[in-house]
């Protein structure tokens, strides 16, 4: 009979629990404890964005009081500076997607909402010292990433096209390859929903000429050689591309949140996934933001493995040589959360 | 006697779990709602169906605030 309880017990909790999803087959999945990295002396409030650079440690927030970037001192996260101050004067930023290095160790910053690219070079109190405004021709660029020192490669929401490589002068001098949806996309203005349900994120590897996007909205992964103009891999479980709706002109997604950052490796393809359906959100099934899964692929896109994290990350910054991940866990007060993999050394 | 001592502890062990469950859900909803009048005034747009939720990373046809969801 206490059998019984427990059962009923059992069933009753089992109801309010979500389900996660994720159609690809990994060999393995590894599990990862974090190292949380105190950060006493400033509050993030939505950590979004993460990079490291030699000693420093560059966070990005997209919800903040004051400054969307902030660096620290790695690892001892002792602050020292905050810069990209949040407001509407001239120099100030409306908004922040993505923060990236080139090879001069210049920041560069992109503010969607004021269409521009802004750099800022290493060190820098004073503001930022030079701004590329965007193509008019592109419709809210919502990530990038640089081919070299002045030349970057963004998605946008036109649609008509799925990247688009910028010059020193922000103009779009290429358009590349097409969102990879079955049927294909027309130029028409009915594609901004389908990029609108496509948003995706990406990176960039020189030395290859390779792009890796991941979409927001579903589970779709796409490794594209820019330097041949050659799909690589579309890497798209069945059913788990984005779903949507259309009101209007604009897209509602009704699938999953898929995946919210990417990186590629010297010989891997790293990408955090959520795998949280709408109606859980909506119905506060899922609470917490952000993916417990790293799921790893190789350079054509084949699944190697993925890694189950102890906590939810939003953005990460993957440092190979260390063997260690960098993760921001947005629902914790200390969000910078530092994850060994293969080894235990560097802790 | 044991075994009806052990069945009353189960049926109010059962009781007390989903009366406790019950109220949380009441509490969460009625917090959702509090909180997503706020957002939604903040996000949702005057000339369209669509209206956004929530802080999170989402981009929201209305607003520079980024959302948790949108409908």
């Amino acid at each position: 009979m206490p059998i019984l309880g427990f059962f009923m017990l059992s069933m009753i909790n089992s109801c309010s629990k979500s389900k996660n999803f994720s159609d690809i087959k990994f060999p393995e999945t590894v599990s990862l404890i974090g190292e949380e990295r105190a950060m006493p002396d400033v509050y993030l409030k939505y950590p979004f964005r993460v990079r490291l650079n030699d000693t420093s440690l560059y966070v990005m927030d997209i919800h903040p009081a004051d400054y969307y970037c902030h660096e620290f001192a790695y690892p001892s996260m002792k602050y020292k500076r905050s810069f990209a101050k949040r407001g509407e004067a001239p120099d100030e930023f409306l908004d922040a997607e993505n923060i990236r290095f080139d090879n001069q160790n210049r920041l560069w910053v992109l503010d969607a909402n004021r269409k521009k690219i802004v750099r800022f070079d290493e060190g820098d109190t004073a503001g930022s010292q030079e701004d590329t405004p965007l193509d008019e021709n592109l419709i809210r660029t919502l990530d990038f990433d640089l081919l070299d020192d002045s030349t970057f490669i963004v998605p946008d929401y036109t649609g008509r096209h799925r990247l688009t490589i910028v010059d020193a002068n922000g103009k779009a001098t290429r358009h590349l390859f097409t969102i990879p949806i079955i049927g294909g996309v027309h130029g028409d203005a009915s594609t901004i929903p389908i990029a609108q349900a496509w948003r995706s994120f990406l990176d960039y590897d020189a030395q290859r000429g390779i792009v890796a996007v991941a979409t927001q909205l579903g589970q779709v992964l796409e490794i594209y050689d820019t330097q041949n103009e050659r799909v690589v891999n579309i890497v798209k479980p069945e059913g788990m591309e984005p779903r949507f709706v259309t009101k209007g002109n604009y897209s509602v997604p009704t699938g999953i949140m898929g995946y919210s950052d990417i990186h590629i490796g010297e010989e891997y393809i790293y990408a955090i996934f959520w795998g949280h359906s709408f109606d859980d959100i909506k119905q506060q099934k899922h609470t917490e933001e952000g993916g417990k899964y790293i799921h790893v692929f190789d350079l054509e896109g084949n699944p190697v493995r993925q890694y189950l994290l102890d906590r939810y990350i939003t953005g990460f910054h993957v440092d190979e040589k260390n063997k260690v991940i960098i993760g921001l866990d947005v629902n914790s007060d200390q969000p910078i959360v530092a994850y060994a993999y293969e080894t235990t050394d560097c802790f | 006697m044991k075994n009806c001592l052990s069945l009353i502890a189960i049926v109010l062990a059962t009781v007390i779990g989903l009366n406790v469950n019950m109220k949380i859900d009441d509490w969460k909803t009625a917090t959702m709602a509090v909180t997503l009048d706020n957002i939604e005034a903040l996000a949702s747009g005057e000339d369209s169906d669509t209206k956004c939720f929530l802080l999170g990373s989402i981009d929201c046809p209305h607003s520079s605030v980024k959302v948790m969801y949108i409908q």
